[in-house]
């Protein structure tokens, strides 16, 4: 059985419901199998062997669906109270599949105790694990030997053992700590940036409609509404943002794979750092856990061809996240095909006042002359000088200002101001925006101004180098 | 192979003029909803007089908590229309808008000034004063009385006023700061950073506008200044008084 072919019929089914909220982590206790052998007059091998292939039928449909945990139970020490010879079918059984789990699937993980389990089978799972380890598309976790009594007695057994050995004191036992110890503790992931999968059959479908008109080369987005959606889904704050990163997640998978080339984000702006120091720490730590995860997945930004770019006022950024924005933009400068921009710390007047002290220095060394100094020089010497100008702006939560974004870059861009909040900002409601960028482009064309032609071009890559040079720098300081 | 994708590709180009036909229609529709409601909205006022609209213009504006302290106008693509565009200064001044600027991006504006001046000074009231900021004449103080200052701005005064703000500072040794750079340019620019930005048209493009001051301004949109209304005004304006700013908090 093949994990990657679905029938046409399934698949528009399953587009269809993608539209909705799909669970992130999904379990299953499988349960009947018995019971369908004895409608069938056949002994419970059969019953075992059918379940597992209907097991295999969900993993692919859920991993198409874009549920990225499933957890199974399989095997209960419940279950070792059965007749010997069932037990040691179903042991066969679980060797037969596992060799067939050894060629297929993304990672997976047993969990259960190890003791209960005979060594064989336990030494073919330990090698899946080790072999899959490094997926990061799906995870199937398999409950073998396992009941969540013997799974919490052992987690408090670990913190327990922590804290004989004061690695741990009493006040760091909280909910989050035993959940944390249990078999699996890194279950609740948070999602990634970047997905390899592809976008669906019906995105795709309306990409291809859309591509007919016109698509912004450059992208811009203000973020906005956040918190006001976590405190309508009345949670904390941090809910919000995380939802919001997601949404950046969705809306740049569908972009990549339009004529989008650069799309440039507003993060974190330096008047945010007005806010109260509680939401501002939560803010650093959470970019810092993101830009950490980049990191450590920097291989499929390379694979994808995204290059990553931070803009903004380094000496406002806390040290040791912005060695690690360094790190990042220095591992994907050479890639080409999409330009992922992030703004953090930074606001357009602020760009511009260090463009304008550039162009002082230059002429005071006269390296440039008076008249090099022009419009297009004056871009060129911003954080990221060599971005082409912003055909489309978009800003969710129905506030109609810019806020300090890319000033000089939107001369000629088309505005659009979105009402929904920015995790509510779905898949439509992209299209809506790229259908009315469509309608209205050619008028916006007519009435554009053009700029003068480059001159200098030295002093340009001059400060394009100096730029680079110092984030290298930086780069390489990251503290443990 | 290649019939196959001719034939996907043609079915692709007729869903999308049939996706922006059906766009088209919606937008038609919507239109005639709003000509009719603006219908309404008059056959409900009845005929007024000149002094009736103004007078409604101060109730409403009265009742207003904030009012913005500079407007400015893009004019956009549209024709210049030196009547409604005088109306607009009127009914600014009404309101207690102290500084009104036109963003004309064409330039048709700004070559016909004179005539917007004359346009001006025929329909507001002799004691209010009109301030025109134009390179020949300077800022004149000293007047008593309900006044506004206006201006019209072209292209030159967008991105053009940062480089010579550059080039200014370049000669002077005063450190380059945010400050530095916003004194300089407000000399240039003389008025204050707009607080409300009214933008004509189905759509919003700055076309240039001066990008340094407008970092905090509110934009809205009405469909076109021709045939301008006061209601449209105050609608605007009610509306910049429910936006509330954080500055970042």
């Amino acid at each position: 059985m093949d994990l990657k072919i679905i029938p046409l019929m399934q698949k528009l089914c399953l587009d269809v419901i993608k539209i909705g909220r799909i669970p992130n982590h999904m379990a299953l206790i499988l349960d009947g199998n018995r019971r369908f052998a004895a409608r069938f007059n056949e002994g419970s091998l059969f019953g075992n062997t059918i379940g597992f292939d209907r097991l295999f039928e969900v993993i692919k449909i859920t991993r198409y669906l874009g549920v990225r945990y499933c957890t199974i139970y399989i095997f209960s020490i419940e279950n070792f109270k059965r007749s010997k010879d069932e037990v040691q079918s179903l042991f066969d059984l679980i060797e037969e599949k596992i060799i067939y789990f050894l060629e297929n699937i993304n990672k997976l993980k047993k969990m259960g105790n190890h003791s209960l389990v005979p060594k064989k089978l336990y030494s073919m799972m330990s090698k899946l694990y080790l072999e899959t380890r490094m997926g990061t598309d799906y995870y199937l976790n398999i409950a073998f030997a396992y009941t969540s009594r013997d799974e919490i007695a052992y987690s408090i057994n670990t913190i327990a053992n922590g804290l004989k050995t004061k690695d741990l004191t009493e006040l760091d036992v909280d909910e989050s700590l035993l959940n944390a110890c249990t078999y699996l503790g890194d279950l609740p992931k948070v999602d990634l940036l970047i997905r390899t999968s592809e976008p669906s059959w019906l995105q795709k479908f309306y990409m291809n409609v859309l591509n007919n008109g016109r698509i912004p080369n450059h992208l811009a987005i203000i973020l906005d509404g956040n918190r006001r959606y976590a405190t309508r889904m009345n949670k904390e704050t941090q809910f919000g943002h995380r939802a919001g990163f997601d949404r950046i997640t969705e809306i740049f998978n569908f972009t990549r794979y339009t004529a989008v080339r650069y799309c440039t984000i507003y993060i974190f702006s330096i008047e945010n750092f007005k806010r109260s120091p509680d939401e501002v720490k939560i803010l650093m730590e959470l970019a810092e856990e993101k830009f950490d995860e980049f990191l450590m997945n920097i291989d499929e930004f390379r694979n994808l061809g995204i290059c990553v770019k931070f803009f903004g006022n380094p000496s406002m950024v806390p040290k040791n996240l912005y060695s690690t924005m360094c790190k990042i933009q220095m591992e994907t400068k050479m890639e080409t095909k999409y330009f992922l921009n992030f703004a953090f710390a930074y606001t357009s007047r602020d760009e511009i006042t260090h463009s304008i002290s550039t162009i002082c220095k230059g002429l005071k060394s006269e390296v440039i002359t008076e008249s090099d100094v022009d419009e297009s020089l004056l871009n060129d010497c911003t954080y990221l000088g060599d971005l082409p100008k912003v055909d489309l702006l978009l800003r969710t939560s129905g506030v109609v200002r810019l806020s300090d974004f890319l000033l000089l870059q939107i001369a000629d861009a088309q505005i659009i101001f979105m009402d929904c909040t920015w995790p509510e900002f779905s898949f439509l409601k992209c299209l809506y925006c790229l259908i009315q960028y469509q309608r209205c482009q050619h008028l916006v064309e007519k009435s554009n101004h053009h700029q003068s032609t480059k001159a200098s071009m030295e002093f340009r890559k001059k400060c394009n180098d100096d730029i680079w040079k110092n984030i290298k720098h930086s780069s390489k300081a990251i503290i443990d | 192979m290649n019939g196959k994708m001719h034939q996907r590709n043609f079915v692709y180009k007729l869903l999308w003029h049939l996706v922006h036909t059906v766009f088209t229609i919606f937008k038609c529709i919507h239109d005639i909803y709003l000509q009719l409601e603006c219908k309404l909205i008059e056959w409900r006022l009845g005929n007024r007089c000149e002094a009736q609209i103004l007078d409604n213009l101060q109730k409403a504006t009265a009742k207003l908590k904030k009012m913005p302290k500079h407007l400015t106008i893009l004019l956009g693509t549209e024709e210049p229309s030196h009547n409604d565009l005088a109306k607009l200064v009127l009914w600014s001044l009404t309101a207690g808008i102290s500084f009104i600027s036109f963003y004309d991006v064409q330039g048709k504006l700004k070559m016909n000034e004179e005539e917007l001046k004359e346009s001006v000074k025929r329909i507001l009231p002799k004691t209010a004063n009109v301030i025109w900021h134009n390179p020949e004449c300077s800022y004149k103080n000293g007047f008593s009385g309900p006044k506004i200052h206006v201006q019209v701005l072209t292209q030159k005064d967008g991105h053009k006023a940062l480089v010579e703000t550059c080039k200014n500072l370049s000669k002077s040794n005063l450190e380059i700061s945010i400050q530095a750079v916003d004194e300089d340019l407000r000399k240039q620019y003389k008025f204050p950073d707009p607080d409300l930005g009214i933008y004509f048209g189905d759509y919003f493009n700055l076309c240039g506008y001066p990008p340094w001051q407008i970092r905090l301004t509110e934009f809205l949109n009405i469909p076109s200044h021709h045939n301008l209304k006061d209601y449209k005004l105050i609608n605007v304006l009610r509306r910049y008084n429910k936006c509330e700013q954080r500055v970042g908090k």
